[in-house]
């Protein structure tokens, strides 16, 4: 009888987690959306990752890491934003856009871009400097929901 | 009970009606009331309620009084010279308000400055993200799917194909996928088979002429390329036309029963040094357009497995004078020795002798019986669109008018079928890709795309719609006509096919990242004439360096003298002080601007820009100074920084560049 009920729970279980498994392949692929690679950015996000892509991934990387083409021609080399961007303020990394890193008092190897981008450029790439800034992974978990009206 | 048992006749009868008035009132009461409650529970009046605690939460109490937008109530922009009623903003109700950035989703301010550009009162909210203006709930604006195939709001890459609608340049700022799927458009060859606004067909500059196949080709070769072509070009841009074994036989047998009108060249193949051939192809370049072995450039075909294909005496006859068989080819006609072109072909043909694999067929001369039917197969699949062929005419344009396939009306079934979501942008996105599978019957041939060059196509071709902007709110790039050089130069410049590259007047390629209209201004005469003759890599960084074309002395003369005289721009010349102060001051900003980061001067500095030593022999001063003080005026996009340089410092900064010595060993060398 014991057995009987245990089978019954199993088949049950069974039949419950086919049935969850089959709901979301039975829905319908958006196989355009799934070709856009959803890298979890808002608009203005993937605008900051563009103009980063052109403008500072040759030393930068193409994510930030410190590893462009040109980084280890550099002396300072340019560093991982993982690492390093949290202890920059929002302000600071704004002037450093702006007015290159000379700004700071630092090396004066990262040229100011202020008269290179428009000012919806330099916005954009505050608002990717966050998400790069982020701890691994640099974007966020693709399952998440994506915002479409931001 | 005691009104409703009044004593009578016809009593059951009478109190039966009253049992029904009573109840058909309360119905009354009850759905009067219903209503009343519905509308105050209407979702945009909940979301405005609810906007009204996050706003007094987020802006704190002093905003608590009543102001005009305590009941800010259904809010609507009406657009009638567009044909739009937006009401979008009576649940968005923070989209101007930059105090309310931290709020949730329906509630922020509108990301970016895009308002400032397009503003509400004349775009509304549907123009940019789509969706159904008119609509109050959440459902009804079809923010998720649309009901009914009604369109609904875009995601942020389909949100491109709307931008594209009003904004018909080539190339808009700030949309990629866009960008890319028009140049793809452009690139390969769409309107050759589709009519498409703002595209033109472009023949035989790719495409091959076909007459004079047989000598050029084997029947196995012709048959394996007409059965998969991607099976010998991986990147080919013929599309894989799924033709049945039988059209093969039919079309192989009419290209190549087609006259032979170009005698091909003959060489002394017992003297031909393969080696020495490859050393020319070395010098060449020709990987800067052709791929081999998976690197190279994309202009021209791969040469992976070029000697399977063709013969050496076509090969030699080709590399002599490709404009004999191909007058519009994009391929330069390289100054060689014969004894050089027919090394490079011994090479090419010994180098590059293996048959792909899953590239065979027979090698049986197809029947000539069935010319007629391969000529029916030519003329319904479209051939001629692309290629050539004497004596056969161009005819309509074999596919569908794309102008509107942005409104197509959608037949679902075939995607439901393979449980694909039913939308138009799904559609196109399987129709460019994978022809067959959406619609029975497809002639278009399926060509190879990725599935980011299939996601740009559908943005780009979503972007054609039949509802559009007045003109006046629309963009485009400004026509112009096309440059056609003249003269000696104008000969030299289609021989040496510089425009393949390089482009004047807005005409050419875009490979080459320096147009050449003011190129007189910028590089001295004496450089331009020597770099024609034996061009180096001047960016360490750039792989596509200009082909070692073997220019003469004398036309490199007629080249850069025609340059250095009218390819100018009198604003830029000037001279700029020498004086060792200044060359002090330059240095001093140098240093101070971080130049060697991208620049090698003297021994150090980073592979982006072009090397700083020696380059008074290359660049005049006057260039050097507007260059330095905008940069992005010349070449938009430029990674060259803008530093906001006065031109007194330019001056000084160009002074000190200037005065570097070239380095010993390398550089002129090269």
């Amino acid at each position: 009888m014991r057995l009987g009920l245990k089978a019954a729970a199993v088949a049950g279980g069974l039949a419950l987690a086919v049935g969850c498994n089959r709901a979301p392949a039975a829905a319908p692929k958006d196989a355009l959306q799934l070709a856009f690679r959803d890298d979890g950015l808002s608009v203005v996000e993937a605008r900051g990752h563009r103009v980063f892509q052109e403008r500072c991934a040759t030393c930068h990387g193409a994510e930030g890491r410190g590893d462009g083409q040109n980084a280890y021609n550099l002396e300072p080399q340019p560093p991982s934003f993982q690492e390093s961007l949290a202890k920059l303020s929002v302000a600071d990394r704004r002037r450093v856009i702006e007015a290159g890193t000379a700004a700071l008092g630092r090396s004066p190897l990262c040229p100011p871009s202020a008269r290179s981008l428009t000012p919806d450029d330099v916005d954009a790439l505050l608002a990717w400097l966050e998400v790069a800034a982020r701890p691994a992974p640099a974007a966020p978990e693709p399952t998440r929901r994506r915002r479409v009206v931001r | 009970m005691g009104p409703l048992k009044p004593g009578g006749l016809g009593r059951g009868v009478s109190s039966g009606l009253q049992w029904l008035f009573a109840a058909v009132s309360l119905a009354l009461a009850g759905s009067v009331l219903w209503a009343a409650l519905a509308e105050y529970r209407a979702e945009w009046r909940v979301t405005q309620r609810r906007f009204r605690q996050v706003e007094g939460h987020l802006t704190g109490a002093a905003n608590s009084g009543a102001d005009e937008r305590e009941r800010p109530g259904l809010q609507q922009i009406w657009l009638p010279d567009i044909d739009r009623v937006d009401r979008c903003t009576s649940c968005h109700l923070g989209t101007g308000d930059p105090a309310l950035k931290d709020a949730p989703a329906p509630f922020r301010p509108h990301p970016g400055r895009w308002l400032e550009t397009h503003r509400p009162d004349r775009f509304g909210c549907t123009s940019c993200h789509g969706g159904q203006g008119e609509a109050t709930t959440f459902r009804g604006a079809a923010h998720r799917q649309g009901a009914n195939g009604a369109e609904p709001v875009a995601s942020r890459e389909l949100m491109e194909a709307r931008c594209g609608t009003c904004h018909k340049e080539r190339s808009p700022r700030g949309a990629p996928w866009l960008v890319r799927g028009r140049a793809l458009v452009a690139d390969r060859n769409c309107a050759a088979c589709h009519e498409l606004p703002g595209f033109s067909p472009v023949a035989d500059v790719r495409a091959p002429r076909l007459d004079g196949l047989a000598r050029k080709v084997s029947p196995a070769w012709l048959r394996a390329w007409l059965k998969g072509p991607r099976a010998y070009l991986p990147r080919s841009r013929m599309g894989d036309f799924r033709l049945s074994d039988s059209d093969v036989e039919a079309l192989s047998s009419f290209l190549t029963g087609q006259p032979q009108p170009i005698a091909l060249d003959t060489a002394d193949w017992s003297k031909a040094d393969a080696e020495r051939g490859g050393e020319v192809f070395r010098r060449s370049r020709c990987v800067t357009c052709h791929e081999v072995n998976g690197r190279g450039g994309t202009l021209g075909p791969a040469l992976t497995h070029v000697g399977a294909k063709t013969s050496r005496d076509w090969l030699y006859s080709w590399i002599r004078d490709p404009h004999r068989f191909q007058p519009k080819t994009l391929m330069p006609r390289f100054r060689l020795t014969d004894d050089e072109a027919r090394d490079l072909a011994a090479y090419l043909s010994s180098e590059f002798g293996d048959s792909p694999k899953d590239f065979h067929a027979s090698d049986a001369p197809p029947a000539a019986s069935l010319f007629a039917e391969g000529r029916r197969v030519y003329e319904k699949r479209g051939c001629y669109s692309c290629h050539d062929l004497e004596g056969f005419p161009r005819l309509a344009r074999i596919g569908p008018k794309l102008a509107t396939v942005g409104d197509r009306l959608l037949e679902p079934a075939p995607l439901v079928a393979r449980g694909l979501a039913a939308t138009l942008p799904n559609w196109i996105y399987a129709k460019v890709r994978a022809p067959d599978t959406v619609l029975d019957g497809a002639r278009m041939p399926t060509f190879g795309f990725s599935e980011t060059e299939g996601a740009s196509l559908a943005v780009a071709l979503l972007s054609l719609r039949a509802r559009e902007m007045p003109a006046a709110r629309t963009t485009q790039d400004p026509v112009r006509p096309p440059y056609e050089p003249q003269g000696e130069f104008g000969a030299l410049v289609r021989r040496y096919r510089c425009l393949t590259c390089h482009s004047i007047q807005g005409t050419g390629g875009t490979l080459s990242t320096v147009a050449l209209d003011r190129i007189g201004s910028q590089l001295r005469r004496e450089h331009i004439e020597a770099f024609i003759q034996k061009p180096y890599g001047i960016r360490v960084s750039l792989q596509e360096r200009m082909p070692h074309l073997n220019v003469a002395p004398e036309e490199a003369r007629v080249l850069a003298g025609h340059l250095s005289t009218v390819m100018v721009d009198d604003a830029l010349e000037a001279e700029v002080p020498s004086d060792a102060a200044t060359v002090a001051r330059g240095r001093q900003l140098f240093e101070r601007s971080g130049c060697v980061a991208c620049h090698i001067a003297g021994e150090k500095g980073g592979y982006v820009g072009p090397e700083l030593n020696g380059s008074a022999a290359r660049l005049k001063p006057g260039w050097t100074v507007a260059w330095l003080m905008t940069p992005q005026k010349w070449k938009p996009g430029t990674l060259e920084p803008d530093c906001g340089l006065s031109r007194a410092d330019a001056e000084a900064l160009a002074a000190y560049v200037l005065s570097l010595p070239a380095r010993k060993a390398k550089g002129a060398g090269r």
